[in-house]
């Protein structure tokens, strides 16, 4: 037997008083009587003077003594296990993603279902174990430490909410199992969800057991998991949009082009069962806010729209420095509205000519001998300079560096390594499946700063984003000619993200478009970088922050839809879209490892701690009953 | 009380009835009664030697012829028997009409319906006074208890016309205020010089200072007394519950404080099983008739069995 809250026994405390009660005489009723002869010799150790009287063995007091006992173990929240054990450390993984926001057929959100798993593990918990919350959102949060206080726990995990946004679960265990290591057996994470968010560490990699509970059923969603723009030489714009549905039946839904607020055009989508469609609009758009919305509604509501904000039209300027693979340059011509220059590295020369809003460094081994010509001459050519860490002050992306840069050091050439794993939710790597490259050398890559590793190999990091300095910094460690991404599928598919990129950093003041939880950066220039700004999310909440080196990174986009930033006095609006097919896929599945072993799904928690306050509580009552019987019976 | 109260076939039975007399007291008038007396009746008695002026009708001539010496017979007088009732009126016994404040309390009362000690006693008196009218004995009764000394609420009557005397004198008998002793009470009667005869006490003798002197004071008087102890149910069982401040209806003795619980109740019951098998025990140490009675018992019932079991009537 333990108990929940110990703190209730001191509801105990009042028997003090109770009992000094009945130690004080009490008031007496007056009553005649025949003769008190009797009474006077056989009760005169009641006739005693003082105010308190001695204590008797009396049966009110005695089942009212009973009744507070009852009622303040009952506080108390006393739990009866049938066996003892040795204690455990246990953490509660609460998978948040935006597929957690489906509505089951009761419409319960499954994030509910399975936020009542957990509380019901936590309150199985002997009195002797500890537990942890870790929600796993865009980001692995620890919402509480470890600790024994069910309570706070509790709290916890009814303080978590789930997020429009797709997550790694992968990073919540390890953050978890990393905490549980030096319980070593006795440690387990539990994972609450549906099997989304991506594959979960092995057993290797945590330490500790790993366990897994379902939540949610399946259920129809049909979600807009693709959108980009691009406009014609015409002037017109093409949205295109990518409708999927993970349902088991077929689905006919409306997909609307909505444009400031207005609806421009509509098409009707048939999608069979588990398959998507792509949508094209193709219509003349003032710049502004873009919508693409489904009708209806489904299991899934975040996404059933996708938002984006079109930016006036302007040619963007691209320069390259070295020599520049050919199908680099047919990749970005495909693109169009973009002016392609053959650029010096020369900082200085970027930072004087504001054409440039991207650099590419392809294949560039240092200052090029003189009249050497590293590349064709597509633009103006400045004189050379060593690639060092005057970098230009704009979004740049090296393809197979020969020595450290900013924030990244560049590691000695290994011969054939082999990609073993990529951040799917990076937006160089969206829609880009790099399994298939081979790579005949390349230089593993390791960050010196803040930044993140995008491209993992057997032999080390392949690609990284470098956020030392104020722009995003791009390296990928093997040459563009040592390998075969050039002249694979998805290749266009990078280097339009990487425009995409370069348009959305490209000396604005935000990107107008990100994927929902993704950071937020905004560029300040007042007070010397050092300045305030702020962001109003879809629900109208205000978040105010200071930036540091020129840039205030928020991280409250857990929302879809549309954001306004401000910062030195100007406003800008950033669509936030799911965008996501693992979320939209909502039905649940078991979770697979990193070796590939297919986690077994744990059985319902069955209240093995029952707690038995309501039994107390009945009890007490009960005893009360008695009490008050054996009162009018003045027993 | 009224004669109405007794019911005819209840009177017939009373006519039935004699008063016990184991002594034998002189009488005022012939009656049915042996005496102290010489007289007229048919029992023989002694003989004694004839002398001048002597009946001579009474000269036994069977003795004289063997004899020849003149002895006169005699015969054993009856006469009448004077009763005394003492029926206590004091505060106390103005107690017993409550309702029985819990079922165990309204069984140990036999379900009978509530009455006032003091309504018992009139009763009682009446009965027994009939008792003794009709047996061409004499009847008076008394009102003692309170802070007044003992009162005749009417001189000795004879005859069964009388009871309508008696009737009105005890009808118009009210509860005396204060304390009183029934030691002074019945000294104060002594001192009064009432006719020898039987004494019944009728009380529910609730004295502090005890009753044995009064009891000796008529036992070895010239008196015989009887004892009828009167207790209401709620002195014999009383109800439990509630915290009380019992007050003494004679303002005798100073307030008790006592919680009526079950441990109490229990203690009172001991004290009152000693305090009654006391005075039981004084009076049959004496040679007093005593007999016990609820005051919720029907007078028929305490006169037709109590009594007689006690041996007071038969």
């Amino acid at each position: 037997v333990g108990l929940l809250a110990p703190v209730g026994l001191a509801l105990f405390g009042l028997a003090v008083p109770l009992v000094l009660l009945y130690l004080l005489k009490q008031k007496r009723q007056d009553r005649v009587v025949p003769s008190t002869m009797l009474w006077a010799k056989v009760l005169s150790d009641i006739q005693a003077r003082h105010p308190f009287q001695r204590l008797r063995a009396n049966l009110l007091l005695l089942l009212q003594l009973l009744v507070l006992a009852l009622l303040a173990l009952a506080v108390a929240r006393p739990v009866v296990r049938s066996s003892a054990r040795e204690a455990k450390a246990v953490a509660v993984v609460l998978d948040a993603t935006a597929s957690m926001t489906a509505r089951g057929p009761g419409g319960r959100p499954r994030f509910e279902e399975a936020r009542a798993a957990a509380r019901e593990l936590v309150k199985n918990l002997a009195p002797q174990d500890r537990a942890m919350v870790v929600v796993a959102g865009r980001a692995a949060r620890t919402a509480k430490a470890l600790t024994d206080a069910k309570e706070e726990l509790l709290r916890a995990i009814d303080a978590a909410r789930p997020e429009e946004a797709r997550g790694e679960t992968r990073d919540a265990v390890l953050l978890a199992a990393s905490a549980l290591k030096p319980f070593g057996a006795a440690g387990e994470v539990h994972v609450f969800g549906d099997g989304g968010g991506g594959e979960l560490p092995s057993a290797g990699e945590t330490g500790v057991a790993v366990r897994f509970h379902a939540a949610g059923a399946p259920g129809e969603n049909v979600g807009v998991t693709g959108l980009d723009l691009v406009r014609g030489k015409d002037g017109r714009v093409e949205v295109f949009a990518t409708v999927e549905n993970s349902g088991a039946g077929a689905a006919r839904r409306f997909a609307t082009l909505v444009s400031g607020g207005k609806p421009v055009a509509t098409r009707e989508l048939r999608l069979a069962a588990r398959s998507e469609e792509p949508v094209v609009f193709r219509e003349a758009l003032a710049p502004g806010k873009l919508e693409v919305r489904l009708d209806g509604s489904d299991a899934l509501a975040c996404d059933d729209a996708a938002y984006a904000v079109l930016l006036p039209p302007e040619p963007l300027a691209v320069g390259i420095v070295g020599r520049s693979h050919a199908a680099l340059e047919r990749a970005l011509r495909m693109a169009g509205d973009v002016v392609l220059y053959a650029a010096a590295p020369d900082a200085a020369s970027f930072k004087d000519d504001p054409r440039y809003r991207l650099v590419i460094y392809d294949g560039y081994d240092g200052p090029p001998p003189a009249g050497a010509g590293a590349a064709a001459p597509l633009g103006p050519t400045r004189a050379a300079e060593p690639l060092g860490p005057a970098l230009p002050d704009r979004p740049t992306v090296v393809f197979g560096p020969r020595r450290s840069l900013p924030g990244v050091r560049v590691l000695a050439e290994v011969d054939g390594p082999e990609i073993t794993g990529v951040e799917r939710d990076h937006p160089l790597f969206r829609f880009v499946e790099p399994s298939g490259i081979a790579i005949a050398r390349a230089r593993p890559l390791s960050l010196d700063g803040p930044g993140r590793a995008i491209l993992r190999s057997d032999r080390g990091v392949l690609a990284v984003e470098s956020r030392a300095r104020r722009d995003p910094l791009v390296v990928i460690g093997m040459d563009l000619r040592e390998s075969s991404f050039a002249a694979e599928e998805a290749f266009p598919v990078f280097v339009l993200n990487i425009l995409h990129m370069a348009r959305r950093q490209g000396g604005s003041l935000a990107p107008e478009r990100i994927q929902a939880g993704e950071p937020l950066g905004v560029r300040v220039s007042a007070e010397g970088g050092e300045g305030e700004a702020a962001l109003v999310r879809p629900s109208g909440e205000r978040v105010v922050r200071r930036a540091r080196g020129g840039r205030a990174d928020f991280l409250e986009t857990t929302e879809v839809g549309f954001y306004e930033v401000s910062a030195d006095g100007k406003t800008a609006t950033v669509a936030a879209s799911l965008l996501d097919r693992d979320e939209t896929r909502i039905e649940p599945r078991a979770p697979v490892d990193s070796a590939g072993a297919v986690l077994a799904t744990e059985a319902p928690i069955v209240a093995a701690n029952r707690e038995v306050w309501r039994w107390l509580a009945l009890a007490a009552l009960l005893a009360l009953v008695v009490e008050a019987w054996a009162y009018h019976r003045r027993l | 009380v009224s004669a109405a109260l007794f019911d005819a076939a209840f009177l017939r039975r009373l006519e039935m009835l004699s008063l016990v007399s184991r002594k034998v007291f002189a009488g005022k008038t012939r009656g049915e009664r042996r005496s102290t007396r010489r007289g007229g009746s048919v029992e023989f008695a002694d003989y004694r030697q004839y002398a001048a002026g002597d009946d001579f009708r009474a000269i036994d001539w069977n003795a004289y012829a063997r004899l020849e010496h003149l002895f006169l017979k005699l015969f054993v007088e009856e006469e009448d028997l004077a009763v005394h009732v003492l029926l206590d009126a004091s505060a106390s016994m103005a107690f017993g009409d409550e309702e029985p404040e819990t079922p165990g309390a309204r069984r140990a009362a036999g379900g009978a319906p509530p009455a006032k000690k003091l309504e018992l006693g009139k009763r009682l008196a009446a009965a027994i006074a009939y008792c003794a009218l009709a047996g061409y004995d004499r009847a008076g009764v008394w009102a003692i208890g309170g802070a007044a000394p003992p009162e005749p609420l009417t001189p000795l009557l004879r005859g069964k016309g009388r009871i309508r005397r008696i009737f009105d004198a005890l009808t118009a008998l009210a509860p005396r205020e204060g304390a009183g002793s029934f030691n002074a009470a019945v000294r104060s009667f002594v001192e009064r010089r009432p006719k020898s005869g039987v004494v019944v006490v009728i009380s529910d003798l609730l004295d502090p200072a005890g009753i044995e002197e009064g009891v000796k004071r008529l036992r070895y008087g010239p008196f015989e007394p009887r004892v009828i102890h009167v207790l209401s149910p709620e002195e014999l069982h009383p109800g439990v519950g509630g915290d009380h401040r019992l007050i003494d209806s004679e303002a005798a003795a100073a307030p008790v404080e006592v919680s009526l619980d079950a441990r109490a109740v229990r203690l009172y019951q001991e004290r009152l099983r000693e305090w009654l098998g006391g005075i039981e025990g004084l009076c049959r140490q004496h040679g007093v008739g005593y007999a016990r009675v609820s005051s919720d018992t029907a007078v028929e019932d305490v006169v037709l069995r109590a009594l007689r079991a006690a041996q007071m009537v038969a």
